[in-house]
Order: C-alpha cells, then structure tokens, then sequence
C-alpha cells in the first residue's frame, strides 16, 4: 500500500530533548530517526552529538532533583507549537542505565506520528556524582495500529464442515448396537450426574463452618 | 479421543454457570423495579371513562402515560422511539381524544387512553426543520402542520381527507397552527423580515395568503397562539410583547413590559391558557413572579399581577372562570383562588399544602374541578416541580391543618448519571467494640470500664428483643399521609449492616440537579437533595455528574462521605456537594452546595488517606492549578505530589496531555509532561474509560495447559482512548465508511501499550475495562451486525514485578491476545459484575434493546477460546470457539420485567464474595444481585441441618462406642 512507504524511500524525524526543570524547557536536538517503512518495526537513530559537559551536570542536577528528562518528536508540518508529542522518564533512569533509552514512536495507519515513549533499563535511582558516560546507546522501536479482531466465521464454517463429513463417513460403516455406538455419550452423563451430586454435598459439607 | 473430547466439553459446559434462573416465589425478592416518564411536558386530567381517576402525562423521554391519581402508579406507559424520530412534538387531549405527533411531525397516533393501546398511526412525511403542531377542529376534523403541508385527518380512523400545501415552504418556517372558527390558520416565520399568515378552511382549501411586517423577529424571539386567535411573541432585545390578532390584523402592535408595570428580566416566558375562550395568557419574568396577561384589540393589559407566584392556571366549571394560584412559604404552599370576572378571591377554595423545600419551586398546576354532594365546589390538582417531581393533593384542607401531597413522582431518577452503592455502618454495640479499640490513649481501667459497658447495654439489647419477640411483632401503618409529612416512606428498620453486607445505601447523582439516598432493599428514598444551580459537564453529547467516595464506612467513628461535583448552572464553575451518604447530612460544604470560583478541568482522587481516613479530591483549573477539596487534605498532596499524574483529553484538538503535579510558590501545579496526537483531522475522541479504582484481582495470572502460569499485565493506570471517524474508501466503489479505532494508554507515561482500529465500524461504542481485559461492541458495516471484542494483556511466563507495579518499568510491549464474536442483539450499554475480593469469575451483564438485562459468563469473551480444542486447551478449560455469542431466556436476569431507554448499569461487591449487586438506570430503575459463580459461600435454603448433625452424633457416639469394645479387646488379649 501507499501508505506504508515514503517518498524518496525514507522518512526522517527530529527527536529533541532537554534536560530543563520547570513550566517552560527548552529542547535541544538529540538526533535523527530514520525510517525505511512503518510496517517494519525497525527505525534507525542517529545521535548528533555525545552529551556535553554542561548537558551532563544538568542531568546530574535533574537526577538529584528527582526530576524528568523529556523527549520531543515533532508532528505533522510544525507550523505551530502544538505539534509536538512529548515523553519523559525519570531522569536517574538515564543515568543508572548508562545513558542507554530505547525510544517507541506510535504511527496511525496513515502514516502520522501520534505518541512517543521512552523506556530506560532501570529506573531505579543511583548516585550519579562520578558519572561520566557521554556517549547515548539509543535504540528506536516504531508500532502502527494494527487491524482490530473480527469474528472468525469462515474457519468455523469449515471446521463444522469438516466434521460433517467426518460424521457421514462414519455413518456408513456403523452397523454395531446401540450401546456399543453411544457408550461414549452415555458414559460421561452418568459420570457427571454421579460427581456433581457428590459435588454438591461436598461443597455444603464445606461451607458449613460458615454456616447461616 | 472422540470421548475424550465430548467428555470434557460436556465437562466444561457443566461448569459454565450459564443458567441463573429465578423461582417464581422468588419474584421481587432480591430485586426491585421501578418505572418512571421523565420530565413531564404535557398533563390532562383524563376525561374519558376514567374522568378524575388518572392524569394523562407525556414527556421529553418520549413517554406517554396514564398515572392513577389516588396513588401515582402507572396505569400504562408507552415508550416511544429513541432519538429525533420518536420526541413528543404535541400530545393533545379532549373528550374521549388522545392524540400525538411525534417525530418532527412524522406520526400521528390515536390511543386509547383508558388502555393505552394505539387506535391508529399515520405517517406522514416528516418536517424538515422539526417543527410540527396538531389541532382539532370540531368533531370529525384533526388537522396537522408540517413544514410544508397541511393535513386533514378523520379523527375516527386516522383517514386522510384532504392535505395542502403550503406556500414559500423553502422559505418561510411554519411554527403554529391555530383554528377559530371555521378556519384554520397557520403561521410562518422569516427572521428579520415578516410574519406569513395563511388561512385555509375545513375543506382544505387555502383562502389567502398574507404577509405582516415583522423585522423585529430573530432566534431568541418567542411566540405563542391564544385562544382568541392572537399571536404574541416576546422580544428579549427590548422586553416587549407584539401582538398580532389573527382574523383580521394587519399589524403588530407593540407594548413594552415597562408599561405594563412588570420587572423584565432574563428568563421571560409565556405559557398559554386553553381552557377559557377568553385571549388570556401568563407572563413569568421569575420562578416565583408570574402575571396574567389579557389580549385586546388595542394590545396588552395587565390582567392581574401575581408576585411571588410560581405557578398558575386558569380554570372554568359552569361558564365561571377561575383563577389558581400557588405561592411558595418556607414549608407549605399557599393556594389563593380568584374569580376571574371580578377578581376577588374565593376563600372557600383557599388553602395551604405541606411542601418540602427539596422540590424547588413548583411550576406548573394542572387542575381538576368538580361539585360536591353539598354542591360546594372542590378540586384536586397535580404539582409539577423544577426537580421534575410530579405531586397530587386530593384532599382540600380540614379543620385549619394544611393539605398533604397524597403521593409524589420523583421523575428525576429517570435521569441518573453517577451511582455508588455504600456499606452501611454496624449496629451500635458493634460500634462500641470498634469504639474501644479506635482510641489509644485510654488506660486499663477506663477501657475495662467501657468494655463492662458494652457488655451491659449488649445484654440489655438482647433482652429488649426477647421481650419483643414475646410480645409478637409490632404493626406497621402505612400511612400515606404521614409519608407525606415526614418526606420519607421508611418506617422499617434502621440503616444498619446485615449479616452479610447485602443491603446498601445507593447514592444516586441525577442530571435534574437533585442527588438521592435509596434503600437497596426495597428502592425507597432514604433523603434527598436539590440543587437548581447544579449542571452537568457537558461534552459530546454525554452528560457527566462526578460522584466520589472520599471515606467509607469503615472508618468508625469517622463518618463517610461522598462529594459530588458538577458545574454551577451560571457561571460554568465548579459546583461541590459534599455529605454523609447514610444520613444525608451535609459534611463541609454548606446545604446548598458550594460554587468555586474557578472551571474544573480535570478531576481526580488523592492516592492516599489523611490522618482521618478521608481521599482527598484534586481539582484542577483552567490555568492547571490544583486545588484539593476538602482543605485540609492539603497536607497529604505535600507529601505525595510527587505520584500524583492527571491527563485531560481534548476532544477539539485531539490531543491528550499527561500532567505531573510540581509545588510552585505554596501551590501546587500541573505540569504537562507528555503528549499523544490523535489526529483530530481524522476522528474524535468518543470515550476515555478507566479501571475501577481499588479494584481487587485476586489472580495474578493464569494457569495453561501445561501447568505453566501466563502473568497478566495488571496496570491500574492504564486507560481506553476510542475515536471515531470517517475514512474515504479507496477502491473502485469509492464511498465514506466509518473507522473506529481503540487506543490503550498508560496514564503516567504516555506510552501508547495497544492500539488498533477497526474498518468499516460505527459506533455507540461501549467499553468494559477490568482487570487484565478490555471488551468493547461497535457495529460492522460491512456485516451489517454488532460485533464483540475482546482484548486480554499478558506480561508473558515470567513477572516483571510480582509485588508492585511501577508504570516506568514494566513491560512496555505486553502479549494482546484478541478476538471478537457476534452479539446477535443488539445492546444499549454493558457492565461487568465486581465482588469483594475478585475470586468470583466474571460475568458480563449486557442491557439489551429488547428490555432484558443479559449475564453472560466472562469465559464466553475469552480470546484464548480455541477453534479446534486440543487436549491441552481442554486442559485448560477454554470453550471451544463458536463465533456468535449464545442467548439464552435463562440468562435474562431481569425475566419479564422490562427496562427501556437503558443509560448504564452499576455493579457492586457485597459482603458474600459469590454475589455482586447490580443497578440498571435509565428511564426505569431495576436492582438485582447476581451470583457469577453460583452460591458457593452460602449454604442452600433447603440444606439439610439436621441430617447433618444427625450423622455427626451417629459418628461420635460409634466412636465412642468402638473405642470402648477396642478397649475390652485390648485388655482380653492382654490376659491371653
């Protein structure tokens, strides 16, 4: 389908994040998504730059703070602020996993970007004062809507088929007494008749501590 | 292996609790139904066979019904059509007549009004702007208005026997249709230019054809046909009145309210006066300020002023016209009669009501007059109040005590919107025991002192109610007069708990602003409150009314509580109630509500309790502030801001924004931390639908075929986003289909677990989400039938975290197995059954269009029903897959008693894990208890005690017995 695919056979997305506390954080680009196709599942990231220094002690500060570090992915044609889904994790997440996130995009079935999430392999908190990785070990997962349950008729069309003709061949070749051809049926109720009557008494005998 | 199959299905079916059908003697004993109309738009006194014994009532709920008038039941009721086609547009009564017009002029329908059967329909082509009127002329001639044509009717067999159409149709909207004399009139409408008058005569001929400048006209104009045949219509812009005399007017003459001596206001209407020939009308400019207008050839008199009235009517008997008018006292109603020739008033007929303040101002009086033995006149009159009650007063005042409301009509539960059923609190040497350990700081004598005093008064009780037994029961009179009195019609046992937590108090939250207290027992109102300044949120056409538990019953002594919190009418912002659900008493906030001084944008519960045991509310603004109600919970969002996440769904925008709370300057506010898109340009977000908070799972997960465990993705914060859209098809057919498309959220993050859409689908969509499964319906266009689908999240074989669930580090991708089936039914809404502890397998009650209530097992709606079964999926216990759902008569857990116009059903745990209560509201309210899993905690009626202890004492003394003889033989061998 059209869909699924993009002009010039991929498509590229601007993931920015920022390591702000407050109403108003100010993003900074963190890299590139790339693309091939929705439907795979699979997109590439490419980081811009490692962490700067500063960057770092502002992570350090957010993951002393408790605080977030937010991600951003831009929507649509970005004319206006709007268009932007947004995620975060806890800031110390970041740092207990060593600065390695793995980053979901949600795609509708046109093609649009609807949600992001971010995912860390811990979230626990650790001190972070003599961390020093800079480099990000991002890895990028893309989901579109998939196509909803519908009842499936036509398997079971088939299967009763199945049996039907199962059952006509059987049919001629019975020539045995009729307890011989439905011990199976009558077997089991008898079974069943004498447990659930035993069953129903077990289960009053137990309930009797309670009792009304 | 063919045995083996047929063994275990029959096994499995066995074990399916699919039937739970009642014993006829059984009828009404765990269950109760109740049957309303809604707001009452239109009431006669019924004139036929029946005069005086029952009023003929039709409402905006599309019902039209008879209630006997010397206790308020129903006689019959008639649901129309839901939707546009079956709205009351007119219902006229006269003599042995009952006619309507529904549907936006659609159905004309005769009935019998002693039976209520239809006599006749004719179906006409409908009125494309709505508008529709009906009137009788003379005796063989109905004549009704559409937007463009008029037609004739026999009134006898609904015949059609002429119809005209009308002029400039595309034009002119036709409002009214009046008759006087042998003419018809009808007229139209242009706003900003004219009023169209078209005269047409009882043969169907149109006579003329004229039009009467009226550049004054516009949307908020009203307009009204007196008798008389003058057309009056109210300007708001400058608070006049235009009159216009049909017959032979050639233009309006203006009066202003000013000059008539009347207070313009805001809220002016008019309410005609059919049952004198004279061109009168009243004038309301307040609840409670009223006047009767009298229209002449020169333009309008004030007739007579009637301040602080709230509601009037005129009446004749014998060429003599009267004038009745109620006024509201602290307490009663006051009811002043005048002549309406000389205007002085008629002290006979003067007399005071008990009336209670919780029905707001009555409104409306509809009254019956009659001659006594003694050739006195008296009268009996029905009540209609701004709380959409429905009262009667038959009696007339005796002996200087004021008259009594021989029965009410509380047609506000037909408008339910929130529902919560409450424990109610242990009897009172129950609660003493709970006394002495709430306190801790009581030293050893003073707790043995209050225990010994515990004790006493348990005795003392003990004793009262062996005395009492003796004495035999007391009787119980039910005085329908001391019901009116007291305002409540329990005189049976106090609110206490039972034995096993069966009865409770139901809270229910009416769009109609009152909130009511009832009995589960037997559905009678416990309290009630009203509040005419309380709106409902209002968004895409779903009124919301939010109901929340902030303290329960077991936190003795601390009283529970509950708060309601709405919109304030006037002003949009918030409105608060908050009160004791067991006696009603309001708890912190006055008795008349509490209006913030800010919108609500978004609502929600602290995580934790105060010192008090009492759950906060957070309320957030329109600048995403956060203010906790009551006050004093304040302490607790301190401590706990830092878990306290909230999102808001935009239906105009198609975003949903993720908020964490962060202290800012001593307050507290709402942080926007994520962001998902739903793409307004394609769909519209329809429902958010959460999971019940504090829902019990007993089951972590769940146990296969091969004894290995599937762990179930329990994640409390998770939530179902549904749009609704259209999408072009791109095929060769081409053509717009509806898509709808399901969205599983996690509320703290943002992260987007599921979603997927269905093609071809429309909706109403209603969604079930509980525990690790969420069931949905939509309609398949394609298929052309209503579909079920299930969802169920696994985490997989192994637990992320088996004692808590953090949002930011469970598994992000859970297993979604899914599946759908056919729903041979169609269904209004569905709910699932809840129990105390989660043990009890699910049932899923569906409310079917039909007026039956479905229970079907949860099993039945499990995605893991395999096509083929298999020794292993036997094993485990599925139902081999069968696309459609099975509907059985037995299944029905409401049998014969029919509900209509079903907005939703309220489930709740009682006491006994097996059983779980259910309300169905709507028009009708219907309460029932259902036990998913049959009985199993409870001993069966006929169970056989002394069988049982019989074989006990049969066992011990051949015990003893054996034991005995074992002896001797010990002891004989042991001399060998």
């Amino acid at each position: 389908m059209a869909d699924d695919e993009f002009e010039g056979g991929s498509r590229t997305l601007v993931l920015e994040h920022s390591f702000d506390s407050g109403l108003n954080p100010s993003f900074t680009k963190k890299g590139m998504v790339v693309l091939k196709s929705v439907k795979g599942n699979r997109a590439f990231f490419s980081s811009v730059a490692p962490l700067t220094s500063d960057e770092l002690e502002k992570l350090k500060m957010l993951a002393k703070k408790n605080d977030i570090y937010r991600l951003r992915l831009q929507t649509g044609s970005g004319s206006s602020g709007e268009d932007y889904v947004t995620t975060y994790t806890p800031a110390c997440g970041i740092m207990s996993s060593n600065l390695s996130d793995h980053v979901w995009i949600q795609f509708d079935q046109t093609g649009e970007v609807m949600g992001i999430s971010l995912e860390t392999a811990t979230s626990q908190c650790v001190n972070g004062d003599n961390f020093s990785i800079q480099d990000w070990n991002t890895s990028v997962e893309v989901t579109q809507t998939l196509l909803g349950p519908s009842p499936d008729t036509q398997s079971y069309i088939e299967k009763l088929k199945r049996e039907e003709q199962e059952r006509a061949k059987g049919q001629t070749e019975d020539k045995r007494s009729f307890l011989a051809k439905y011990w199976m049926y009558i077997v089991p109720v008898v079974l069943i008749m004498m447990l659930s009557g035993g069953g129903d008494q077990q289960g009053g005998g137990g309930g009797g501590g309670g009792g009304q | 292996m063919m045995t083996g199959n047929i063994l275990l299905l029959l096994g499995v079916l066995q074990t399916l609790p699919i039937s739970q059908a009642l014993y006829e003697d059984q009828i009404g004993k765990f269950d109760w139904h109740q049957q309303y109309v809604g707001k009452i738009t239109d009431m006669f006194w019924d004139q036929s066979f029946n005069a005086g014994k029952r009023v003929l009532v039709s409402s905006e709920r599309h019902v039209l019904a008879s209630v006997h008038s010397h206790n308020g039941s129903l006689a019959w009721r008639k649901v129309l059509e839901d939707g546009p086609r079956g709205r009351i547009d007119k219902t006229l009564h006269s003599g042995n007549l009952l006619v309507t017009l529904t549907g936006g002029g659609r159905f004309v329908r005769k009935w019998n009004a002693g039976s209520g059967l239809a006599d006749w329909e004719v179906s006409l082509p409908g009125s494309k702007s709505g508008r529709a009127d009906l009137v009788q002329c003379g005796r063989d001639l109905l004549a009704v208005m559409i937007q463009d044509a008029v037609y004739g009717l026999d009134p006898r067999s609904g015949r059609q026997k002429w119809s005209v159409a009308l002029p400039q149709s595309n034009q002119v909207v036709y409002t009214h249709l009046f008759t006087s004399g042998t003419n018809l009139f009808v007229i139209g409408q242009s706003l900003g230019q004219q009023v169209t008058r078209v005269t047409v005569d009882m043969e169907g001929v149109v006579r003329s054809t004229e039009s009467v400048k009226a550049p004054w006209l516009s949307e908020s104009t009203q307009c009204e046909v007196t008798n008389g045949g003058v057309l009056i219509c109210y300007r708001s812009e400058d608070q006049s009145l235009q009159t216009l005399t049909l017959t032979d007017g050639q233009v309006f003459k203006s009066t202003s309210l000013q000059i008539l001596g009347l207070e313009p206001s805001e809220e002016v209407s008019m309410e005609t006066v059919r049952k004198v020939e004279e061109p009168l009308i009243f004038l309301r400019t307040a609840k409670n300020h009223m006047a009767l207008l009298e229209l002449t050839n020169d333009g309008v008199k004030l007739k007579k002023d009637l301040p602080s009235i709230c509601a009037a009517q005129v009446v004749s008997l014998d060429d003599k016209s009267m004038l009745f008018t109620l006024e509201r006292i602290p307490g009663e109603l006051k009811m002043k009669v005048y002549d309406l020739e000389t205007g002085s008033e008629m002290a006979d007929l003067y007399q005071t009501i008990t009336y209670l303040p919780q029905h707001g101002y009555p409104q409306r009086i509809e009254v019956l007059m009659f001659k006594k033995r003694d050739l006195r006149l008296g009268c009996r009159f029905a009540i209609l109040s701004e709380d959409y009650s429905m009262q009667m007063v038959l009696k007339a005042e005796r002996d200087g005590s004021p008259g009594k409301i021989a029965w009410r009509r509380e047609e506000a539960l037909a408008y339910v919107l929130s529902v919560e059923m409450i424990d109610l609190p242990v009897s009172e040497n129950q609660a003493k025991y709970e006394d002495e350990f709430g306190s801790h700081k009581d030293d050893i004598a003073t707790m043995f002192m209050k225990r010994f005093k515990t004790q006493i008064s348990q005795l003392k009780t003990y004793i009262q109610q062996q005395l009492q037994k003796l004495q035999g029961h007391r009787h119980h009179h039910h005085d329908t007069e001391a019901m009116a009195e007291s305002g409540s019609d329990d005189d049976d046992e106090d609110l206490t708990r039972d034995e096993f937590n069966l009865n409770k108090l139901i809270v229910l939250v009416t769009g109609a602003g009152k909130v009511f207290g009832v009995r589960s027992t037997n559905g009678h109102i416990e309290w009630e409150h009203f509040f005419p300044e309380l709106a409902p949120f209002d968004g895409n056409n779903q009124q919301k009314l939010l109901l929340f538990v902030q303290r329960t019953t077991a936190h003795f002594p601390n009283p529970p509580q509950c708060t309601v919190v709405g919109k304030h009418k006037g002003t949009g912002n918030g409105f608060l109630f908050s009160f004791n659900p067991i006696s009603g008493e309001p708890v912190d906030t006055p008795p008349t509500g509490q209006v913030l001084n800010y919108r609500i944008t978004q609502t929600s519960m602290l995580g934790e309790l105060d010192d008090h045991f009492l759950r906060g509310i957070l309320l957030m603004d329109p600048d995403n502030q956060i203010h906790v109600f009551p006050g004093k919970c304040l302490s607790v969002l301190k401590k706990t801001f830092g878990s306290q996440y909230m999102f808001v769904a935009d239906r105009e925008t198609g975003f949903i924004k993720g908020y964490r709370t962060v202290p800012n300057q001593g307050k507290f506010l709402m942080e926007n931390v994520w962001t998902v898109n739903l793409q307004k340009k394609q769909q519209t977000i329809t429902q958010v639908v959460g999971k019940r908070p504090l829902e019990q799972v007993h089951s972590q997960g769940r146990v296969l075929g091969d004894r290995s465990v599937l762990y179930r993705y329990l994640n409390p914060n998770l939530v179902v986003v549904v749009t609704e859209g259209e999408f072009i098809e791109q095929s060769q057919r081409g053509g717009v289909f509806n898509t709808i498309n399901l969205y599983l959220l996690d509320s703290v993050t943002g992260h987007m677990v599921f979603h997927c859409s269905h093609k071809r689908a429309k909706g109403p969509i209603t969604v079930v989400h509980s525990e690790n499964w969420v069931v949905y319906n939509y309609f398949n266009q394609k298929s052309r039938r209503l579909e079920m689908a299930v969802l169920e999240l696994y985490e997989g074989k192994e637990q992320s975290n088996s004692t808590a669930f953090s949002s930011f580090s469970s598994p992000r991708q859970p297993l979604v197995l899914r599946q759908s089936y056919i729903m041979p039914l169609f269904i209004s809404t569905m709910a699932t059954t809840v129990t105390e502890k989660g043990i009890t397998s699910k049932q899923i009650i569906f409310a079917l269009k039909l007026g039956g209530l479905l229970a079907l097992p949860k099993a039945l709606l499990d995605p893991r029903r395999p096509l083929v079964p298999t020794q292993e999926t036997m094993e485990e216990g599925t139902i081999p897959y069968i696309p459609e759902l099975p509907v059985n008569a037995e299944a029905i857990i409401n049998y014969n008693q029919s509900l209509y116009n079903v907005q939703g059903i309220h489930t709740s745990p009682a006491g006994l894990e097996s059983t779980s209560l259910v309300l169905s509201y709507g028009l009708d309210l219907y309460f029932t208890r259902v036990q998913p899993s049959k009985m199993f905690d409870v001993l069966k009626e006929d169970f056989d005690y002394f069988f049982i202890s019989a074989v006990l004492l049969g066992m011990f003394v051949v015990t003893i017995a054996t034991q005995k003889l074992s002896a001797r033989r010990a002891l004989s061998r042991a001399w060998k």
